[in-house]
């Protein structure tokens, strides 16, 4: 378990995300003195207002000079007892790129409604993206409740209609919240206004949620070889125990390798479950980009893969051009074709145009084999780039690996 | 835990003491231990740093986040060597301690290091100097070291929670090769998984401590008993006290007139320029004592130290347009 939630931040264009965030840091006390004062003098300065809680994470010029969130900003807090860092997201659909970056590797997201204007074809990329990075489970905040009177009808409408899409969508919303981030209703503490909601606050909401183990149990041995000289690998166990003794299988090179010795950085041991790890190896000779694998199963190899993907680039995918794809410390070059487009409004999967930050299913045709685990998150993540310009053209999650 | 040994001939930093009897009521919780996942992360990001490099380069300016950093690369490969160089860009405004601590820690790390003097590049005509401060005219020089020795991949220390414009950068940030960080056009990251392919003529900076705080440096240091320069503990020290600040007074930084010097018993929480470093008073002597400091402290890092950083609130984010790690 690990002892640092992550939690990303989501909402679109004037959903008052960055003034949630700024609440939330303001009422868990992450500010120190000087940023208070700074955060003063930086409301007088751009916005003639005595505090702009925006402003905390907008730390960029073009941020504080056009109020928006350009890309993301990290930020520590403590909330109970449970260490935060909180990713704060940018909302605009131009910048998905940057809000993916922000969500893939938090385990928690939380996405913003706006309760005057209801749920928008942002809010549903933004369950749809959450559920593609990975998060295992999403809080949506119903913000801006002052606006619509604190009305339950208003906030039973939009509980309702966000519990169903995210059925659609396979997104794991865990719980939706009435808030008010101007002036901290049910975000630390409940609010009289809200006296008939019986649900948590956000910060309660936060709190609670269990730090999921990322990795499954009894799953057999993979670890994905970063780094490797004469007969050592370095990388970092994804599943399963390395142990000294142990006959390793290495893919997709071929071959076996027996462990000599194991170490973290902490110590020389017999056996290692998680984390960064040195090993030494007699026999094959492994290099970056190869797994070692449990030998009585391992994981599949294959030239065919199939997922699902966020698309960022402004061109859509050409299936005669080539595109490197990352998967683990595997760099392979390859060719990537689109399947059908999610229509985020109703959940289905249909043939339609490619566009940036449209989530879609993409074939990658490798020029070699590689090895992929769907049953791990860490190995069936991948990311696809233009081999001339090393631009990012997707990221997404393998489904699907065919011998 | 690997921990190089002291070479005879060093130069004999006073060393802290790391295991000490804790003497305020301190309660055993999470807060005093380092996350594992911070260290992880740090040992993966290194590694997966020093496997896209064709050289690689550490900023090791002897201050506590690239000591930090420098035990964590050590770490990442041993009882194997660390694959990399150190590069120190030197200001000239320095605080012999920091000096001495760098000398001796490159020696016992026995790693190869270059100095790249700021001085130098003035004399050269390469930048101007201005006078006071020289944070920004490290820049040219820490770009001119990297083309003469050809590093490709350039490891610093620098943490999300220093800055605001800082908490915006990628862990692996591509810059051009001017060596310039473009806000509006960094690579998605997710998962950190970054696009190993470089621009043409492009450089990679990469901060492995990106998800650290000031706190976890010291919660490191007292889990590893991991040596900083005694600048960092408590010590008594003439200095004036200046826009609130504890300004130390030296030949570079002489008390004005009226100014009153005094003795004060007094640390730094960071390191850097000697014209724009200031100190804060405090007793704390070991890093036990600095981290319940720093854990209790109303105060920001930079807000309590840093000098130039109050010239604006984009200092920094100008500073890394330019070229700045």
């Amino acid at each position: 378990m690990g002892s640092i939630s992550r939690v990303a931040f989501l909402g679109g264009v004037d959903d008052g995300k960055s003034t949630l965030l700024g609440r939330t840091l303001v009422a868990a006390g992450a500010l120190r003195s000087d940023q208070l004062d700074d955060l003063a003098e930086a409301s007088r300065r751009h916005r003639d207002t005595d505090v702009d809680l925006s402003l905390i994470t907008d730390g960029l010029r073009h941020e504080r000079a056009a109020s928006i969130t350009l890309d993301v900003a990290y930020r520590h807090l403590v909330i109970g007892d449970r260490r935060v860092l909180l990713a704060d997201c940018p909302g605009h659909r131009s910048l998905t790129a940057n809000a993916f970056t922000g969500v893939a590797g938090a385990q928690v997201a939380v996405v913003l409604v706006d309760a005057s204007r209801g749920p928008t074809e942002q809010t549903w990329r933004h369950l749809a993206l959450s559920r593609l990075a990975g998060v295992s489970s999403v809080v949506v905040c119903v913000n801006k409740m002052d606006l619509v009177g604190f009305d339950p009808h208003v906030f039973d409408a939009l509980r309702a209609s966000t519990f169903a899409t995210a059925s659609t969508l396979s997104v794991p919303v865990s719980v939706v919240l009435p808030v008010s981030a101007l002036t901290d209703c049910n975000i630390s503490a409940p609010a009289s206004e809200l006296s008939w909601f019986d649900g948590p606050t956000l910060f309660d909401a936060l709190s609670s949620e269990p730090t999921p183990a990322q990795i499954p149990g009894g799953h057999p041995l993979r670890l994905p070889v970063q780094f490797a000289r004469g007969g050592v690998a370095f990388g970092s166990v994804a599943c399963g125990e390395v142990a000294v003794g142990d006959t390793l299988r290495v893919l997709p090179r071929g071959g076996s390798a027996r462990v000599m010795a194991v170490s973290t950085w902490r110590d020389r041991r017999q056996h290692a479950a998680s984390g960064a790890v040195r090993v030494e190896l007699s026999g094959a000779i492994p290099a970056r980009g190869d797994v070692l694998a449990a030998p009585n199963d391992p994981p599949l190899t294959t030239t065919s893969l199939a997922g699902e993907f966020c698309w960022f680039s402004t061109s859509p995918p050409h299936p005669d051009a080539p595109v490197v794809v990352q998967l683990g410390p595997q760099r392979l070059p390859a060719r990537a074709s689109c399947g059908a487009v999610l229509d985020l409004e109703r959940g289905a999967w249909h043939l339609g145009s490619v566009e940036p930050s449209s989530i879609v299913e993409l074939f990658l045709d490798l020029d070699t084999p590689a090895w992929v685990d769907t049953a791990v998150p860490a190995l069936r993540r991948v990311l696809v780039s233009d081999p001339t310009t090393g631009e990012v053209l997707a990221a997404g999650s393998i489904r699907e690996g065919r011998r | 835990v690997f921990l190089p040994s002291r070479t005879a001939n060093s130069q004999d930093v006073p060393a802290p003491p790391c295991t000490v009897a804790v003497v305020a009521p301190v309660p055993v919780v999470r807060q005093w231990l380092t996350p594992p996942e911070l260290v992880d992360e740090a040992i993966w990001v290194i590694r997966e740093a020093v496997a896209l490099a064709t050289k690689t380069v550490l900023l090791f300016s002897g201050g506590k986040d690239s000591a930090v950093l420098l035990h964590l690369a050590h770490l990442a490969f041993a009882p194997d060597p660390a694959p990399l160089e150190l590069l120190h860009v030197d200001t000239s405004h320095n605080f012999d301690e920091t000096i001495s601590f760098r000398d001796d820690a490159a020696a016992r790390y026995a790693l190869p290091l270059t100095v790249a003097s700021v001085q130098d590049s003035i004399d050269a005509g390469r930048v101007e100097d201005h006078g006071g401060s020289r944070n920004a005219l490290q820049s040219t020089t820490l770009l001119d070291a990297v083309a003469h020795h050809r590093y490709d991949v350039i490891l610093g220390g620098a943490r999300r929670d220093e800055d605001r414009a800082r908490a915006k950068e990628r862990i692996f940030s591509h810059r051009g090769p001017s060596g310039a960080w473009d806000p509006d056009r960094q690579r998605p990251e997710p998962w950190n998984l970054t696009s190993g392919d470089l621009e043409p003529g492009g450089q990679l900076r990469v901060f492995p401590l990106s998800n650290w705080t000031e706190a976890d440096v010291w919660r490191f240091t007292v889990d590893t008993g991991l040596e900083h320069s005694s600048l960092y503990f408590a010590h008594r020290r003439v200095v004036v006290e200046r826009d609130g600040l504890l300004v130390p007074v030296s030949a570079l930084v002489p008390a004005a007139p009226g100014e009153a010097a005094v003795e004060r018993t007094v640390r730094f929480r960071t390191v850097g320029d000697a014209t724009c470093t200031a100190a804060v008073a405090s007793t704390a002597s070991n890093p036990l004592e600095v981290l319940a400091e720093t854990i209790a402290a109303d105060v920001s890092e930079r807000g309590a130290t840093r000098i130039d950083d109050r010239s604006g609130d984009a200092a920094m984010e100008d500073r890394k347009t330019g070229g700045y790690f």
